[in-house]
């Protein structure tokens, strides 16, 4: 593959990204090309790899998503989370099925898949539903007691209102009610920012958490190329 | 190399090379230039020079060379103020680092 062909390809695998960000990539490596001259190109393109990582590499960088997943490093981007670090030889992990044919390989992976499918989806899709009502629920209990808290305020101020004209009639019954009605706002306001603390204290924190472990599920990476 | 190179080091380090040039400087000479200390491969420093860019650390300009256009990046202010940053930070955290290594008496 010559650096043409290279350019031609990167282009096309980056057909998907934003104009402006494919436009400058593409200028960024052209440039490269030109500024490390022709007897550079063969050693530049050997050490790109494939028009395939750079993209990665280049979309990887749009991605705030996978900010937290990985770093770049001196190889490039990468997903850190899988990795093996370097450690002295004697120390490293053997790897597991090294004995195995390719042949019982198949066959197992074909056997875990027909066995699975049936089952993991209907069960992955029944914890789904489980988790996002329970959190459903949980919401609700709090809005509920939020909105409990606002109804004694209302009570209070109501309360208040009508000891207020009774002020005409009997001095003790007025006070009395006025005073009570105020008790009740003061213990709602104090019952609604219970809640509400609660409320701003734990939902964010579950909306995160579901939403990283969903996106964990679902989140793909062509370790492939790297 | 065993220890890696997190995304902040890496930006220091390219703020660091492209300061040392007031006029500019362009992909591939950084590229080179990183090289001295880091084994970086040749697409590793794209992202990292956009999203520079993209937080106004940097700063590009065109100018014609040999008859075709090159992109130079320039540091800003910004940069400039982050660089500094990086710069304490580094001397504290290596500091420590090879204090614990070398086991003397912690600061």
């Amino acid at each position: 593959m010559n650096r043409v062909e290279f350019m031609e390809r990167l282009r096309v695998l980056l057909g998907d990204i934003p104009a402006e960000e494919r436009e400058e990539a593409l200028e960024y490596y052209r440039g490269y090309f030109e500024d490390a001259g022709e007897a550079e190109e063969e050693r530049i393109i050997k050490e790109l790899g494939s028009p395939e990582r750079v993209a990665e590499t280049i979309r990887a960088g749009l991605d705030e998503r996978t900010e937290h997943m990985g770093e770049y490093g001196e190889t490039g981007y990468r997903d850190t989370r899988f990795e093996q670090k370097e450690v002295p030889s004697g120390y490293r992990k053997t790897s597991w099925g090294k004995g195995n044919s390719t042949a019982v390989k198949i066959l197992l992976i074909l056997l875990i898949l027909l066995i699975g499918i049936p089952v993991v989806i209907p069960a992955a899709a029944g914890i789904l539903a489980g988790a996002v009502g329970l959190l459903i629920g949980f919401a609700a209990l709090l809005a509920g007691f939020l909105l409990g808290g606002i109804a004694i305020i209302i009570a209070g101020i109501a309360l208040m209102i009508e000891g207020l004209s009774q002020l005409y009639y009997s001095m003790p019954i007025a006070l009395g009610m006025t005073g009570g009605g105020l008790l009740t706002v003061a213990f709602g306001m104090m019952f609604t920012a219970f809640f509400w603390w609660i409320f701003l204290k734990t939902i964010p924190r579950i909306v995160s958490w579901a939403v990283r472990v969903v996106s964990s599920l679902f989140h793909r990476r062509g370790g492939e190329a790297r | 190399m065993v220890f890696n190179t997190g995304a902040a080091l890496l930006d220091a380090i390219v703020l660091a090379v492209v300061s040392h040039e007031p006029q500019g400087t362009y992909g591939y000479k950084i590229t080179q230039d990183v090289r001295k200390a880091l084994d970086v491969s040749e697409s590793t420093l794209y992202p990292v020079l956009r999203r520079l860019q993209k937080d106004d650390c940097l700063e590009v300009y065109d100018m014609q060379f040999d008859g075709r256009n090159r992109r130079y990046y320039k540091i800003t202010e910004k940069g400039t103020a982050q660089l500094a940053l990086y710069r304490i930070e580094w001397k504290n955290y290596s500091r420590k680092i090879t204090e614990m290594f070398e086991g003397g008496a912690t600061a």
